[in-house]
């Protein structure tokens, strides 16, 4: 009986939780403007670019990796139309400048420490990343950020690029 | 595990494995900088009151990721126990003679000494299956004097709610020898005199080999030494390996020995199972429930703890038995951990009900403040509140001539006690990566002095000494 | 069985009066300070000495809580 209960407990916490968020795919990614390291920054600003939106905080040790793979992303491909935008999510923004001093970025960093543009995109997991195409519709959501998935990434951006 | 002396033998009461269930590491969560090597070292100092129980550690642990959340981390430990701890025997207002070596004044407890060295090891290797999922496998090894032990463990997590929540189920299990120091297991419940009987393997000459002085029941004293003219050996014996021990009855003997004779050993198994549930409650605050069930089986008692026989009508002591546990024990546990973030300094609470089929129940709390003082310096202040009620064999001291039980312990740590520990952190931040901290720990356990079932002269003696400790520990954590 | 329904019981209540975290909002968790064991060196000595003279021991978990990344 007490055993019957503790399955049924446990099936009731799988099922109900086992199926995360669902994401935005395909949707139209809402717009934003966000204060960043050099004035303002719009999304509308970048219609006709490949976005690789990402939302980061110091706090997370998986963002302090994704950094140099972003930096060589936007090495790599800006010439062809892509734009690397990450927002901070942190509430304290001296935490954010140490992170910075520490791990230089050479994209846009955009300071959200409200978490109302991280709100609107229904933000899974820290860090998370939008492929945004040059229409302006999710074409990816990713979750973390792990080396593995890191060419898998690429491709994705590649294959927006090449639209 | 040791503290007490000759090894986890003390702890042959507290059937876990000497390597805990998974702690796993907290890489997952924290996430370790990286993939520099996490360093946490520490030397303890742990010392009793009246010159029982000292020991020396010396602990490090290494955790080091591999890449995308998997990580390995190895715990090296070594300690050097000395000092002495209670036999079990009641204290008396008589001297009291347990060996022709080995005696206590009057008024004092007996304690018998030792000295031991423990080396263990263990490694955990942690995976993340998917993006939701990881999986600990854990194993450990521990090796002293008349102590051996194998453990290994497996733990599932699973994260819910969009990592809110976390369920975790671990199983782990351990093998355990014990060799006890002088090579013979006592049996159980007997007095000291024929409690070390040894039963020889080989079918050759008389089988049993037996001491009318009970001051020699180690079998190399035995073979390596002349016996006195008063030692009556009553057989002889042949061994497995081809020793003879000669004898002689009521006159000289001398115990030849020709090759070496196989000590006894005493096997114990235990498995363990947890499960567990950890809930992010607010941005502040975090709970883990978890419940524990473990089973240990094969040779629990101590064999070097023994019982005192009291005179039913003076309370005098007139013999000693060798104490006797069950071969058997089901423990379990609700353990629940809540962690609180103020402004700055976090409170770290947590409550466990224990319970077992010896008739244990207890109750533990722990608390602990961190107090941030600064960007690199905090405080901890620390207390953890223990109870426990006793065994059902356990008794302070059985009266000679009643009916023997089946079982009984005179071990202090199996009585209705109440232990109180005050401790207080310090640690210091260097640079970005390292720390390094002092903590020193006052524990007291008390216990019933005066029980209601004292008889005669034992109403005025202090049946239950208690213990005091002081704790010293010096941590130094870095990366490489 | 009493145990059983009380573990329930203190689950269901651990769950029900929880507030939904954003993963952004996870910045005090995700402190060394506020992790379930903040020191293991130090937790493990603790049981060690603990286990060794009380009859009880165990029951300490592991894994959840923290920043909840990747």
């Amino acid at each position: 009986m007490s055993s019957r209960i503790f399955t049924r407990f446990v099936s009731v916490l799988l099922l109900g939780w086992t199926f995360g968020n669902t994401a935005m795919a395909a949707e139209t990614a809402p717009n934003f403007s966000l204060p960043t390291q050099a004035g303002t920054l719009a999304l509308a600003d970048l219609k006709g670019k490949v976005v690789y939106l990402d939302f980061w905080a110091s706090w997370c040790p998986p963002c302090r990796k994704s950094f140099p793979w972003m930096n060589e992303m936007e090495r790599r491909y800006s010439r062809q139309g892509l734009a690397v935008v990450a927002v901070n999510l942190d509430k304290d923004q001296e935490l954010a400048d140490k992170f910075l001093n520490e791990v230089p970025a050479e994209f846009n960093v955009a300071f959200d420490p409200q978490g109302t543009v991280a709100d609107s995109y229904h933000v899974p997991g820290m860090p998370s990343s939008f492929i945004i195409d040059r229409h302006g519709k999710i074409q990816a959501i990713h979750i973390g950020f792990r080396e593995e998935d890191s060419t898998d990434l690429e491709a994705s951006l590649r294959s927006a690029l090449s639209r | 595990m040791q503290l007490e002396g000759p090894s986890c033998v003390r702890a042959a009461l507290a059937a876990a494995s000497c390597g805990l269930l998974g702690i796993a590491s907290p890489s997952v969560i924290a996430g370790a900088a990286g993939d520099a090597t996490q360093a946490d070292t520490a030397l303890l100092y742990y010392a009793e009151h009246d010159g029982r129980v000292k020991v020396s550690e010396a602990t490090a642990r290494l955790e080091q990721p591999l890449g995308d959340g998997e990580t390995v981390t190895v715990t090296p430990t070594v300690d050097v126990i000395t000092g002495a701890s209670p036999t079990g025997a009641t204290i008396s207002d008589q001297a009291q003679t347990f060996t022709t070596t080995d005696t206590t004044p009057a008024n004092t407890l007996p304690l018998k000494s030792f000295s031991d060295r423990r080396y263990a090891i263990s490694v955990d290797w942690e995976q993340p299956l998917d993006r939701l999922t990881r999986s600990v496998l854990g194993a450990s090894a521990s090796t002293e004097k008349d102590y051996n032990s194998l453990g290994a463990s497996a733990t599932l997590m699973r994260d819910f709610n969009n990592k809110l929540t976390t369920l975790s189920a671990g199983i782990s299990g351990s093998l355990d020898s014990v060799e006890p120091a002088g090579g013979i297991v006592p049996q159980g419940l007997t007095p000291l005199s024929s409690a070390y009987a040894v039963a020889s393997a080989a079918p050759a000459g008389n089988s049993d080999y037996e001491y009318e002085d009970s001051s020699r029941p180690h079998i190399e004293d035995a073979l390596t030494t002349p016996v006195a003219a008063s030692t009556t050996l009553v057989h002889a014996i042949t061994t497995a390996s081809g020793a003879v021990i000669t004898t002689g009855s009521g006159g000289t003997g001398t115990a030849i020995v020709n090759g070496s004779i196989a000590r006894q050993t005493k096997k114990k198994e235990s498995v363990d199972g947890m499960i567990g549930l950890t809930q992010v409650v607010n941005r502040r605050t975090l709970m883990q429930l978890n419940y524990s069930l473990g089973v240990s089986s094969g040779y629990l008692t101590d064999p070097y703890k023994i019982i005192s026989m009291i005179n039913g009508t003076s309370g005098e002591t007139v013999d000693y038995r060798t104490e006797l546990r069950p071969d058997s024990r089901l423990r379990q546990s609700v353990y629940w951990k809540a962690v609180y973030h103020l402004n700055e300094d976090i409170i770290h609470f947590s409550y466990r009900y224990f319970w077992d089929d010896w008739g244990i129940r207890s109750n533990t709390v722990d608390l602990h403040y961190h107090f941030v003082l600064g960007d690199d310096f905090y405080v901890e202040p620390q207390f953890r509140y223990y109870t426990q009620s006793a065994a059902d064999f356990y008794h302070h001291s059985l009266v000679d001539g009643a009916a023997l039980p089946r079982y009984a312990s005179a071990d202090y740590r199996l009585a209705k006690m109440k232990s109180t520990s005050y401790g207080l952190k310090l640690a210091m931040a260097i640079g970005k990566d390292s720390e390094v901290s002092a903590r020193v720990t006052y524990m007291k356990q008390t216990g019933n002095s005066h029980p209601a079932d004292a008889i005669g002269v034992q109403r005025t003696l202090d049946l239950y000494p208690g213990l005091d400790a002081l704790i010293a520990q010096l941590g130094y954590s870095f990366t490489f | 069985m009493r145990t059983l329904a009380m573990i329930i019981a203190c689950s269901a209540l651990l769950l029900s009066g929880c507030a939904d975290v954003k993963p952004w909002d996870r910045d005090l968790l995700a402190q060394k300070k506020m992790q379930l064991v903040p020191a293991p060196v130090d937790n493990a000595l603790d049981e060690h000495v603990y286990f060794s003279k009380e009859a009880a021991s165990g029951g300490q978990g592991v894994g959840g809580g923290g920043c909840g990344c990747n």
